[in-house]
């Protein structure tokens, strides 16, 4: 079985490739020059456009393809490598992993249909999906999290906010009310803006740049693995993200920022494990609260969290490795 | 009061249009009860600052949507007190506030444009709204406040009066829902007859409809005076409507909709008449009450401290363009460490201090060194590698600018402008020394082309897609050598083949091969009169060493990259689109663009010392009594005795040389009879055919 390992371009596609290597080195392929430029001391790297690095697999044989992406075709890469086995490596709760009932392309992608293998996080994503090639395997980014001790970090007095983009995004009706109350606190607000945003919603860039050049207890993060940042900031302010759910890891306080874009209940799951403020609520007292009394809702995290995932004990990529060697060597040769 | 008011408005009051009768009418009345008052013009930087320093109440009457102004409007919120009595929607990209119909499509509550008027509405003490049409529509985007009063434009003018000779009159401009609902009245109405006055326009007329010329302000009141009714109907929220409030108070008949600001407030010609009588004084009792009150305490400059602006994976006309914007940091009173692409640094590094090459660099220590890191990338990915967390930072991408009709450099001040830093917009520039400037003279002396209209045509670019054809450059250069220019071939180390080919289809072309010293190929341009480039890094050095620049654009904006010389123009095909608009570009076209900028280099000074200057053909004197009127483009007229003209004219008769005739007579006077098209540099004759 050799291994090559596909990153999209984009942050979020590298940390489960992050964890994989740590359980197995293979080379990285990836559109992306920045995502190359992180993973180059770890293995070897190359970046090419997509179908050049289909060529590229080819020419070394990769027969087991690792992907973070629903955006490749797998059957792409099996025209070019006919013999390819294509796993998917899901990358976090936006995963286009619900069922093809709901048609709506952003929860659903129909390339799910065509991977070799889908190398599942939570009950939810197992439930929704409909590739029977399938098996849970548990949360790679939380093997980071064990492994790095990321969780057991004194916090820096810094407040997290990595807002989903596009309708669901908090930023347009809260950032004012945000830097005003993160101010009052005496907290760093920290934003890491979605890495669609740069593509899709310059002005919202744009507008988050202006706070930064106006508010000097704003920074713009940017980081190739958003637990990192996690691990150093003492509460998070949440929404519909996928990091909502990653920071259930860490057991800290966080705060949900509801607005008329979030229109959908199941879009609001996660909003039972901390408090709910609403556009014209008081911000600065509910987060001063949760930052006076941190561990009050400490059981509805970790209950929360344990009912998401499955087998929370860091070892989510050696079982994804082997997974796939059993299913390359009882099924595919 | 002792400071006085300073009423500023972007243009200045002597343009007399409606903009600036606000701004004159408010003078007047603050004159006639004596308080010290004085207009300044937005885009004085240093009549602003005086305006903010000395004035009890800076007053905003009008400003317009143009980015570069964004920043001088920031710099109004540190007056001591300020107030803004809008003429207009500044705050609205097209100015116009046609929401639903504006191509924007309601993406600007997000733009800087917003952001800033929203923070200086914030900041106002008081805000005067001339109708409640124009604070509805102006609120949504910025904001209520409790200190807005509503009062009537000051300087609404009274009509003349004249014998009726037209029934129904109207002016439009480009709006099709103005032109829409007008035709739909003189349809409903087919026994009155409409005179509109507007731009010609294609498509059927009613017949009760006449379209005639448009008239300028003054003529226009003329007309409404000498009209029996006045149709208004527009498409967008009219602030006030200054000829229905007119009309309204001569007694005439009125046709208005609810978006003209008088017409939903008072038609009655009485009430009309006493509210306008007393707006001036309105306007001034506000201003007067303001200025007693207590300074606000919040009216304070942001600091930038210490700036790294670290440019990197862009090309030579960023690095120069962004010269400007590290310019403006440092006015601002930023200590700023510009870092530049290695091959970018020889040129710039005596332009700024602290101009460093981003090679040489230790990126983690300067990081750490700096309170704010500013990093230009052309796109977003292109980004230096590495977490972002304890940094005060951000990406500037050259390729997501919010809008796509404003220079480059001037959008990224507009984003400090709405973060409430006011900087000031700088012009970008690139200081060559004496000695380099008289090395590219010598250059072109040397191949003896030191006496005519020498252009410089740069037929390169980094990137091949901005390449207009060899074959197309071949064609301008025989069109302009025909109209006496002098053409000389600038190539970069990596154009040669370029070059050679583009010499070889016209013949006897000079050829400069510029080595890798940009300041070599600054020189040579700089000695240029007029310099031709395609899109490139040589046309923004073009027009930073200040020789006026034609750009030839296809697949970028000439708008946001265009070059910036005052005298600079892009020209680009308008019928094709990004991918095929290069090829669209024919060598008419260009000539064209040519001619129109050469026309304007000839009237402006300082011309080159040897250039020979001639009398107009179209010169004209025309004596009337003791009084000489000689007209070119412009009229120059003499009164009394001595007439300091004929002299000039005289001399000019011999072509003597531009260093000869200024030695001899004065300079000023020279340079006036230039500027009016009496004198000309023998070189436009021929330019202009």
């Amino acid at each position: 079985m050799n291994v090559g390992y596909l990153i999209e371009d984009g942050y979020q596609h590298a940390f489960p490739v992050r964890a994989l290597l740590r359980v197995r080195k293979a080379p990285v392929f990836t559109t992306g020059a920045q995502i190359a430029a992180r993973f180059r001391d770890q293995t070897d790297v190359i970046v090419a456009p997509f179908p050049k690095l289909v060529e590229l697999m080819k020419a070394r044989a990769i027969d087991v393809v690792f992907t973070t992406s629903q955006n490749f075709d797998p059957d792409a890469i099996r025209k070019t490598i006919p013999t390819a086995r294509v796993v998917h490596i899901g990358h976090g709760e936006s995963d286009k992993t619900h069922g093809p009932s709901n048609e709506r392309r952003f929860v659903y992608d129909q390339n799910n249909r065509r991977f070799d293998l889908m190398l599942i996080a939570s009950h939810e994503h197992d439930r929704l999906s409909v590739n029977p090639n399938r098996e849970l395997v548990g949360y790679l980014r939380h093997d980071l999290v064990v492994a790095n001790g990321l969780h057991e970090r004194i916090p820096d007095p810094w407040i997290l906010w990595a807002p989903a983009y596009g309708q669901h995004s908090a930023i347009e009706p809260w950032l004012d009310a945000v830097v005003d109350a993160t101010a009052r606190l005496e907290r760093r607000l920290v934003i890491h803006l979605h890495p669609f945003s740069a593509r899709l919603e310059p002005h919202v860039v744009r507008r988050v740049q202006a706070v930064v050049l106006a508010s000097p207890h704003v920074r713009l993060a940017r980081v190739l693995d958003l637990a990192e940042l996690m691990a150093r900031c003492e509460l998070m302010l949440g929404d519909v993200s996928s990091a909502s759910w990653d920071w259930l890891m860490f057991d800290r306080p966080i705060v949900f920022l509801d607005h008329p874009g979030l229109d959908k209940p199941e879009e609001k799951r996660v909003f039972s494990v901390g408090p709910v403020v609403s556009p014209g609520d008081d911000v600065t007292a509910v987060l001063a609260a949760e930052l006076a009394a941190p561990t009050t809702r400490s059981s509805d995290r970790t209950t929360a969290l344990a009912d998401r995932y499955f087998s929370l004990d860091g070892h989510a990529a050696r079982r994804a490795i082997e997974a796939t060697e059993r299913w390359w060597s009882e099924r595919w040769q | 009061m002792t400071g006085g008011i300073a009423v500023v408005g972007a243009v200045p009051p002597e343009a007399e249009v409606n903009a600036s009768r606000a701004q004159t009418a408010l003078l007047e009345a603050l004159d006639a009860r004596g308080i010290p008052a004085w207009p300044v013009v937005l885009a004085d930087d240093q009549a602003v600052a005086h305006a903010i320093e000395h004035a009890d109440v800076v007053v905003l009457i009008d400003s317009r949507p143009v980015h570069a102004e964004l920043a001088r409007v920031t710099r109004l919120a540190t007056a001591r007190r300020l107030a803004l009595i809008p003429s207009g929607y500044a705050f609205c990209e097209i100015a116009m506030r046609t929401c639903d119909r504006c191509p924007l499509a309601k993406s600007c509550p997000s733009s800087d444009r917003v952001a800033v008027h929203r923070a200086l509405a914030a900041r106002a003490d008081l805000i005067v709204y001339a109708s409640d049409v124009q604070r509805t529509a102006s609120e949504q985007f910025l904001g209520v406040r409790s200190v807005t009063k509503i009062i009537p434009p000051p300087g609404i003018p009274t009509l003349p009066s004249a014998p009726i000779s037209t029934d129904a009159i109207a002016f439009v401009g480009g709006d099709p829902m103005e032109w829409q609902a007008l035709f739909a009245w003189a349809t409903a109405n087919p026994q009155r007859s409409l005179v509109i006055h507007a731009p010609l326009r294609d498509g059927a007329t009613p017949a009760n409809v006449q379209i005639a010329p448009p008239l300028n302000s003054r003529t226009q009141l003329q007309a409404i005076a000498a009209a029996r009714t006045l149709v208004i109907l527009p498409g967008h929220p009219l602030p006030y409507g200054i000829a229905a409030a007119a009309a309204y108070r001569a007694g005439k008949e009125v046709i208005a909709n609810e978006r003209v600001g008088v017409a939903a407030h008072a038609t009655d010609a009485a009430v009309l008449d006493r509210e306008l009588a007393a707006a001036a004084n309105a306007h001034v009792d506000a201003l007067v009450a303001l200025a007693a009150q207590p300074v606000s305490s919040h009216a304070r400059p942001l600091e930038l401290g210490s700036v790294l602006l670290y440019v990197h994976h862009i090309g030579l006309g960023d690095s120069i363009n962004f010269l400007a914007v590290a310019s403006s940091l440092t006015d601002a009173g930023a200590h700023v460490t510009f870092a530049v692409p290695a091959g970018h640094h020889p040129l710039l590094a005596d332009q700024l201090a602290s101009v460093v090459s981003a090679q040489d660099l230790d990126l983690a220590t300067a990081r750490r060194a700096h309170d704010l890191i500013i990093e230009v990338t052309i796109q977003p990915s292109d980004a230096f590698a590495g977490d972002i967390v304890e940094d005060r930072w951000i990406q500037l991408a050259l390729e997501r600018q919010p809008s796509a009709m404003s220079p480059m450099h001037e959008q990224f001040l507009a984003l400090f402008a709405r973060a409430g830093h006011a900087l000031v917009p700088r012009r970008p520039t690139i200081e060559l020394t004496p000695a380099e400037l008289a090395a590219g003279r010598d250059v072109l002396a040397g191949i003896a082309l030191d006496r005519e209209l020498v252009v410089a045509i740069h037929p390169g670019a980094g990137n091949p897609n901005k390449w207009w054809a060899p074959a197309r450059f071949a064609e301008l250069i025989a069109k302009l050598r025909g109209r006496g220019a002098r053409i000389v071939l600038v190539g970069g180390a990596n154009e040669t083949t370029l070059v050679d080919e583009i010499a070889a289809l016209v013949g006897g072309v000079d050829v400069i091969r510029c080595g890798t010293s940009l300041r070599d190929v600054g020189s040579v341009l700089a000695a240029a009169t007029i310099v031709v480039s395609n899109d490139s890094g040589l046309m923004h050095l073009a027009s930073a060493v200040g020789t006026p620049t034609l750009g030839i654009f296809g697949p970028t904006s000439e708008r946001l990259w265009g070059p910036t010389h005052p005298y600079a123009m892009g020209v680009r095909s308008r019928s094709a689109d990004p991918a095929t608009a290069l090829a669209a570009l024919t060598a008419d076209e260009v000539e064209r663009a040519f001619i129109s900028l050469a026309g304007k280099v000839a009237a402006e000074p300082p011309l080159s010392p040897s250039s020979r200057i001639a009398v107009s053909p179209r010169l004209q004197r025309i004596a009337n009594g003791d009084t000489v009127e000689w007209r070119g483009r412009a009229v120059v007229a003499v009164s009394g005795g001595d007439d300091p003209v004929a002299p000039v004219v005289e001399a000019c008769r011999a072509e003597p040389t531009w260093s000869s005739l200024v030695e001899s007579i004065d300079r000023d006077l020279v340079t006036a009879l230039l500027a009016a098209e009496l004198i000309v540099p023998v070189w436009s004759l021929r330019v202009s055919g």
